[in-house]
């Protein structure tokens, strides 16, 4: 059983790809409850971009309702969340 | 496993052949002629998704369409459905347990909802599809390679193995990768939930989402149990009086809350190879 009060937020490190501009600040904090679609929305308003791909591990996007809690679990690597984002489809 | 092996391909089989009778009914808005069209009865995969019926609901109703751009969804009661969840899984959430058989969907090919949906254009369906495997892939192997590293033709080949539902073609072209000699114990299990009535009031908002990379080696049985699972994934009790209230379906089959998850991913799991749970209000409540 899980203890009832894990830390409340997770290490996401947003990575740029491709031409994609990089962020003056890689590393947040994002809170567990948050979902996927937050990571998307938080780097539109920051790059000024209409649209963005994202990728988890350079592999795959996992579906915007998911998770940051569930995602960190399931993908971390050395506890950070590595969210790739480029303008273009990248990793198909 | 409990399971006799000598069962398994029959179980797969008809997991596969499985489909959901859909009476699909175009949206009054959408209607220039009188009268309006007969409503259209068809089969739609339980693996599939539901965008797979939309040729044929062009060809029975395209011809009363006002004019403009075909861009097909589908609305149950009021709300747009998310056409990236499989046909089956859809129904066992929303409507299945409630009676009213063939599930009666309207169909829009105007104003996509655009906040509600992500767009859905060119072959979206196979993309999405397919990214779907890559996390599968993830979660069973480590690594996403084995789906990356498909030739465009191997790709279609499968694509096409699941339009037809054609299981022994499927898991033939499959094998071919290291899909199926998973390096971790692990199994990717995606979770559904709905405690409420869906209607156009609640409508998604009703339902909650979770993937889950289960942990097969892990040393507590319990942590393998369909009641284990559902806890560390979304909370959801599935004892004492709220576990009563709900119920568990995977491809339409109700799970015991004892359930072991590893037992029913070979035979259950989805062409995507997630095992798909809906957890819904008890239809005997």
């Amino acid at each position: 059983m899980d203890s009832p009060a894990p830390p409340e937020k997770v290490v996401v490190l947003l990575k740029a790809t491709g031409d994609a501009p990089i962020l003056k600040q890689s590393k947040f904090k994002v809170l567990k409850s948050e979902n996927f679609v937050f990571i998307s929305e938080f780097l539109r308003k920051n790059l000024k971009l209409d649209s963005v791909f994202m990728y988890l591990n350079s592999s795959f996007s996992p579906s915007l309702d998911e998770r940051i809690g569930t995602l960190h679990e399931a993908y971390n690597v050395d506890g950070k969340l590595i969210v790739n984002y480029s303008t273009t489809p990248a990793w198909g | 496993m409990e399971t006799s092996s000598a069962m398994a391909p029959d179980i797969q089989r008809e997991h596969w052949r499985g489909s959901v009778a859909l009476k699909l009914e175009l949206h009054p808005d959408e209607v220039t002629t009188v009268p309006p069209p007969e409503p259209l009865f068809v089969l739609a995969p339980r693996l599939g998704y539901l965008p797979q019926v939309a040729e044929q609901a062009l060809e029975h109703f395209g011809s009363v369409l006002p004019p403009g751009e075909d861009e097909v969804w589908f609305e149950y009661q009021g709300v747009p459905l998310k056409w990236h969840i499989p046909t089956g899984s859809l129904f066992d959430l929303l409507a299945g347990g409630r009676g009213g058989y063939p599930w009666c969907l309207t169909v829009h090919f105007r104003s996509y909802p655009r906040d509600a949906l992500q767009p859905l254009e060119g072959d979206g369906v196979q993309a999405s599809y397919f990214n779907s495997l890559k996390e599968a892939a993830y979660v069973l192997t480590g690594s996403s390679s084995s789906v990356m590293t498909l030739t465009k033709a191997s790709q279609q080949e499968l694509w096409q193995n699941v339009l037809e539902a054609k299981d022994e073609e499927f898991f033939s072209n499959l094998s071919k990768m290291d899909l199926t000699r998973p390096t971790r114990s692990r199994i990717p299990v995606r979770v559904y939930c709905r405690e409420k009535v869906f209607d156009s009031f609640t409508g998604w908002k009703s339902v909650e989402y979770a993937s889950k990379s289960v942990v097969l080696d892990s040393e507590d049985a319990e942590d393998l149990t369909l009641r284990g699972v559902l806890q560390r994934c979304l909370g959801v009790s599935l004892d004492g009086e709220a576990g009563s209230g709900r119920e568990v379906v995977a491809a339409g089959v109700e799970l015991e809350s004892d359930t072991n998850l590893a037992n029913v991913y070979p035979h259950l799991k989805n062409a995507d190879m997630w095992l798909y749970l809906v957890v819904r209000p008890s239809s005997r409540a």
